[in-house]
This record gives C-alpha cells, sequence and structure tokens, in this order.
C-alpha cells in the first residue's frame, strides 16, 4: 500500500493533521502566560545548579575536570539543557493521554475518522513551535550573558548534527511520554506512577546532571537507553564531545530507538483499545 | 435494508468491587472480588432508514452501552450487530463518516476555542467540500439561533449553546444514523423546545436515522414514533408510545367536575382518589372497568363534564421500572403522586 493510499488523517502533512496543529498553535498560545511565568521560575533551579558547580571547580585546582568536563563545559552544559527544556514541552502528552483515557474524552476521537495518536503528536508539535519561538528570547540573553564561557559548535557538521539530533530528540520524548500515558488502558491509576516515572525520565535524560558522573556500570546502561537520545546526545554535540564517527554512531541509535518507540507506542495502542472497547470508558 | 439492526447484543462488564477501609483495600490488592455487570442482555432490534426512535429505562440500564456499541465505541461481549451494514466496532472510516454519536453530558468541542473553529475542524475531519458546509452551518445556526455566538470561546458558552453547537458539529457531515444520548439534560424548557424542533427537522428532511435516548419525556412524546423499552439489559417494549400505554397501563384516570362541590367519602366507592378540589376531582379505576364506573358516576353525582384518559405516561413508565412485571400479569392502581407536567423529569 502505498503512501496514496493513506487516508488524510494518517498523513501527517495532511490539511486535516496541519488544522490540528493550528489549533495546538491557538492552544499553546493561549497559555503563553504560563509558559513564560514557567520560563522564570526555571531560572532558580538553574541558578542553584550554576552556582553549586561554580562553587565545586573554584574549590579545585585550576583547570580541574570532572567527567571531562572543564568549567566552561560544566556551565554549558547546564545553560544548553536548561534551553532544550524550554523547547521540549512534549512531556505533557502523558498527563493529556492519561486523562483522555479515563474521563472518556477518547470517544469523541474514536468515532471520528482521525487518527488518536498523530493528532496528539500535531498538538504537540505546534506547542513545541510556540515554545521555540518564545524560548528565543531567554536564549538569546543567556547566550549575551553568558558569551565568553558559552562552548558554542566550531564546525558547521556539528550544528547540522545538532539540529537533527534535537528534531529526532523531541519525537522520542514525545514517544516515551505516549507510551506512559497509553499505560492508562491498563491501570486505573496512574497519576503515582507518572509522579514516579517524571523524575526518573530528568535523570534518564541528563536534565539534572551530565550522565557521566554515574558510576561507570550504570553509565554503561543508562548510556544506551533512548531518554540518552532525548536531550543528553544532543547536548553531546553540541558541547563538542563527539567526534564525527560518535556522532555518526549515535544518530543511528537514535533512529533505532525511534523506530522501537513508534513501534512499541503502536501495539501499545492496538492492545489498549481492544481492551478499551471491552471494559468501556 | 434496517439502517441499525442489532441481535442478540450483549455486554458483560466485569468490574472489581472495592472494600472499604485500609484491610479492605489490602485484601482487595490480593483476592480482588470481581462481580460481574450484565449491562446489556441479547437486545435485539432494528431501525429502518429514517426512523427516529426513542429509547428509554432508568439510569443503569444499559441506554447508554448499548448507543456505545452501535457507534463502535465497546466490543459486545455476544450477539452482532449491524449499522449501515457495517459491523459498528471495526470503526472503518466509512462508516465514521456516516454516522455521529452526540453525549449530553460529554462535551466534543475545544474548549478553548472559539465553536466557529472546532466547526472548521470537523469539516476538515469529514471532509465536506466549503460551500456545502457553509450551508448546512448557517442554516442549523439560524435554525438554533446561536448565530451570534460563532466567535465566543467553547469554555464561555451556556449549557444550552454549547449543547445546540455539539449538535452542529455532529452534523455538519450530514450523517445517515445520529445516536443522541440524553441531548436535552439540564437545558431550560425554551432550549429544549428548540432542540425538539431542530431534531424533527433534521429527521424529516435529511431522512436522517435516529436512536435518542432521554429521561425527558417530553423529548420522547414529541419526537418518537416508536420506542425502545429497555430495563436490566433486557428490552422490555418495541413499539408505539400508545401501545406502550395500553400495554402496561392498568388504569385510567376519570377527571370529572360536578355543579356542586365533592367530598372525599362519595367519591371512594367508585376508585381511588387521585385530586379533589371543589367540584373538580380526578379518579382511578381500573382499566376493563372504566366503562361501568363511568356510568355508575353519571347515575349517582351531578356531573357536569368527564372525560376518560390515560394516566401520564410518566408513571406508567415508572410503574414499569419499579416492578419490572411481565406484560400480561394483573392490573393494579398506580400509585400516582404527581398529575405529571409536561416536561417532568423521572429520574
Amino acid at each position: 500500500m502505498g503512501v496514496a493510499a493513506l487516508p488524510a488523517s494518517l498523513v501527517p502533512w495532511s490539511r486535516l493533521n496541519r488544522r490540528f496543529m493550528t489549533i495546538g498553535l491557538s492552544d499553546a498560545l493561549a497559555y503563553r502566560g504560563t509558559f513564560i511565568l514557567g520560563i522564570v521560575f526555571a531560572m532558580i533551579p538553574l541558578a542553584t545548579s550554576l552556582l553549586l558547580w561554580l562553587a565545586i571547580y573554584r574549590a579545585g585546582a585550576v583547570g580541574l575536570s570532572i567527567a571531562g568536563f572543564d568549567l566552561h563545559g560544566m556551565l554549558s552544559y547546564y545553560l544548553v539543557m536548561h534551553l532544550l527544556g524550554l523547547v521540549y514541552v512534549v512531556e505533557d502528552v502523558q498527563w493529556d493521554v492519561t486523562q483522555q483515557i479515563r474521563g472518556g474524552t477518547l470517544n469523541s476521537y474514536l468515532m471520528r475518522p482521525i487518527s488518536y495518536c498523530l493528532v496528539q503528536w500535531d498538538l504537540k508539535m505546534a506547542a513545541v513551535l510556540v515554545a521555540a519561538v518564545i524560548a528565543l528570547i531567554p536564549a538569546s540573553l543567556v547566550v549575551i550573558a553568558a558569551r565568553s564561557i558559552l562552548v558554542l559548535p566550531a564546525a558547521a557538521w556539528q550544528w547540522g548534527a545538532f539540529v537533527v539530533a534535537v528534531l529526532v530528540g523531541i519525537q522520542i520524548a514525545f514517544l516515551l511520554s505516549l507510551c506512559i500515558g497509553l499505560s492508562a488502558f491498563w491501570f486505573l491509576e496512574t497519576s503515582g506512577f507518572l509522579m514516579a516515572a517524571f523524575p526518573m525520565q530528568m535523570i534518564l535524560s541528563g536534565s539534572l546532571f551530565p550522565l557521566e558522573l554515574l558510576p561507570k556500570p550504570v553509565y554503561a546502561v543508562v548510556g544506551n537507553l533512548p531518554w540518552t537520545y532525548m536531550t543528553y546526545f544532543p547536548l553531546q554535540i553540541w558541547l563538542g564531545r563527539l567526534d564525527a564517527a560518535a556522532v555518526a554512531r549515535g544518530l543511528l541509535f537514535q533512529a533505532g530507538w525511534l523506530a522501537a518507540l513508534l513501534g512499541f507506542s503502536t501495539w501499545l495502542w492496538s492492545r489498549g483499545i481492544r481492551r478499551y472497547e471491552a471494559v468501556g470508558g | 435494508m434496517a439502517a441499525v439492526e442489532a441481535t442478540a447484543l450483549t455486554k458483560v462488564f466485569t468490574t472489581v468491587k472495592r472494600r472499604g477501609g485500609l484491610t479492605g483495600a489490602f485484601r482487595g490488592l490480593f483476592r480482588p472480588e470481581r462481580t460481574e455487570v450484565r449491562a446489556v442482555e441479547g437486545a435485539s432490534f432494528a431501525l429502518e432508514p429514517g426512523e427516529l426512535v426513542g429509547f428509554l429505562g432508568p439510569n443503569g440500564a444499559g441506554k447508554t452501552t448499548t448507543l456505545k456499541m452501535l457507534a463502535g465505541l465497546l466490543h459486545p461481549t455476544s450477539g452482532s450487530a449491524s449499522v449501515l451494514g457495517f459491523t459498528p466496532w471495526e470503526r472503518r472510516d466509512d462508516f465514521r463518516r456516516r454516522i455521529s454519536l452526540v453525549m449530553g453530558a460529554k462535551n466534543q468541542l475545544w474548549w478553548d476555542l472559539p465553536a466557529r473553529d472546532s466547526l472548521a475542524l470537523n469539516r476538515e475531519i469529514y471532509g465536506v467540500p466549503y460551500d456545502r458546509w457553509k450551508k448546512t452551518v448557517d442554516e442549523m445556526i439560524e435554525m438554533l439561533e446561536v448565530g451570534n455566538r460563532l466567535e465566543v470561546q467553547v469554555r464561555e458558552l451556556s449549557l444550552g449553546e454549547r449543547m445546540k453547537f455539539e449538535l452542529i458539529a455532529c452534523l455538519l457531515h450530514e450523517p445517515q444514523v445520529l445516536f443522541l444520548d440524553e441531548p436535552t439534560i439540564g437545558l431550560d424548557v425554551v432550549s429544549q423546545q428548540r432542540i425538539r424542533e431542530f431534531l424533527r427537522d433534521v429527521n424529516a428532511r435529511r431522512r436522517t436515522t435516529i436512536l435518542l435516548t432521554s429521561h425527558n419525556m417530553a423529548d420522547i412524546k414529541g419526537l418518537a414514533s416508536r420506542v425502545l423499552l429497555i430495563n436490566h439489559g433486557r428490552i422490555m417494549h418495541d413499539g408505539p408510545l400508545a401501545t406502550l400505554i395500553e400495554r402496561w397501563s392498568g388504569t385510567k384516570r376519570l377527571a370529572l367536575t360536578a355543579s356542586r362541590p365533592l367530598v372525599r367519602s362519595e367519591l371512594a366507592a367508585f376508585g381511588e382518589v387521585l385530586a379533589l378540589d371543589g367540584p373538580a376531582a380526578v379518579l382511578c379505576v381500573p382499566r376493563d372497568r372504566a366503562p361501568a364506573v363511568t356510568g355508575e358516576v353519571l347515575a349517582a353525582l351531578p356531573v357536569l363534564d368527564l372525560t376518560v384518559e390515560d394516566p401520564p405516561i410518566e408513571d406508567i413508565i415508572a410503574e414499569i421500572f419499579q416492578e419490572t412485571r411481565p406484560p400480561t400479569s394483573a392490573a393494579k392502581a398506580p400509585k400516582a403522586e404527581s398529575s405529571g407536567g409536561e416536561d417532568h423529569e423521572w429520574e
């Protein structure tokens, strides 16, 4: 079956799905106030981390390197990780999906000729777009204020690889979150699970600290999990910590995880919906 | 071919019984106590194209479950159904383009957007050509008098306005079959009437087959020529409203006006006195005795005016649901306390 045979609901760039994206844009813009407030308050933990690491490096010898990070590298890690975090606004999908499954709003999607998961994707990608535009302001402020210490990609190919890795990373983050959300088909009460999963994801994606700080055997495992490929991998490219071969290998792994998660979420959806039909919403 | 056909449709839910208290919750963790709920039990019925059928039953009787199965949201435990020739729960796009399900208690419009955007979205979902969409929407907003509310965010609409837009959104692709679950729930009398007129028009002009559940008897009386009565998951009656009254009501009402004030003691001999106000009285008598009692009353009292009526449909149905007796059993006077207003909800 060729692409031409697919119904519009399954083609991401169809008019229908673009319409959903437009709705996602209005939705995201409607809540821009909350978003901006979020940016402001997210500065507090960022500042705490920066000051902490500044103190650690100052207390150590000149030219101290921790897990391969010098002071500028470490500060850049947190700054760029923070900016990425502002744009990766796809994790809400696990809350939305859970709520729609349990509240029965899923029904109004099911009885229309549309694809539920793709609609969620449309909405979240629109939110990412809005977040990226709004985050440009704090991003430029950071770049200007921290230009003396900020590590930037040196070569053009690194910039390119970084952008690709971020785009795929956002998809991985979306799919991971979607899978967690779809678990609501089986579990009556998932909010506790979601609460527990969230900090785990923060750690595994390297949002709290560089993954190399983990004990070697732990890192050997964690470094290959899909969460690593959300934000940590693109960041490694940005900081110039990977050579061309490592970047290529990483992109390949990323693509592999993307495909695996796509398959897994599709499977979860089809199994879950069968259960939903049996139990009701 | 029937537009909607259900054959021995059955749905059994298994639910885990929750025990109260900490120890109860703890025991439930290891040995969950499961109970079976037979929501729909062998329901068989058919709707011809263009028919408007009322679906009646108390809360938990299985109405919504039946509608959900017919709309393809639930898989039945056993039995089969065919809607426009499709098996609903396969949820093919061709099927979904031809039906709609509106639930009065559930919102299907986009909460943060103006109603107009939700209508535009539905146009895209169903691939309705712009001109046709515009024509349908204009027609419907005029009929429902919500033209000036198109640009208002859905969250800011009143319940009645929201329901009206809900209906428009679900009808603009001109479905051949429409399932309506409590379309007038919580609405004022004027809005209810508007919606009824609207549905009557949709059914008459577009030949839309409609299956409608409602607790509001005015909806059923005003719209449905035929009713399906369901209780404890079983279909108990399928036919015109009038035959339902004949079949189930064991009583008639005699409303009389005399030339002088009446007293209760002189009326009690003829039947149960339901109302007495000066010279006007309402008596309840067994259906088969109604002609004889009428003669006796006329002979004994100075009657100016006398009518024989069926009891209010609400009372009959309430009685059926309370007793669920077989239709052949002996007539029994209903314990009627209210005379049943036009828009009386019997929930």
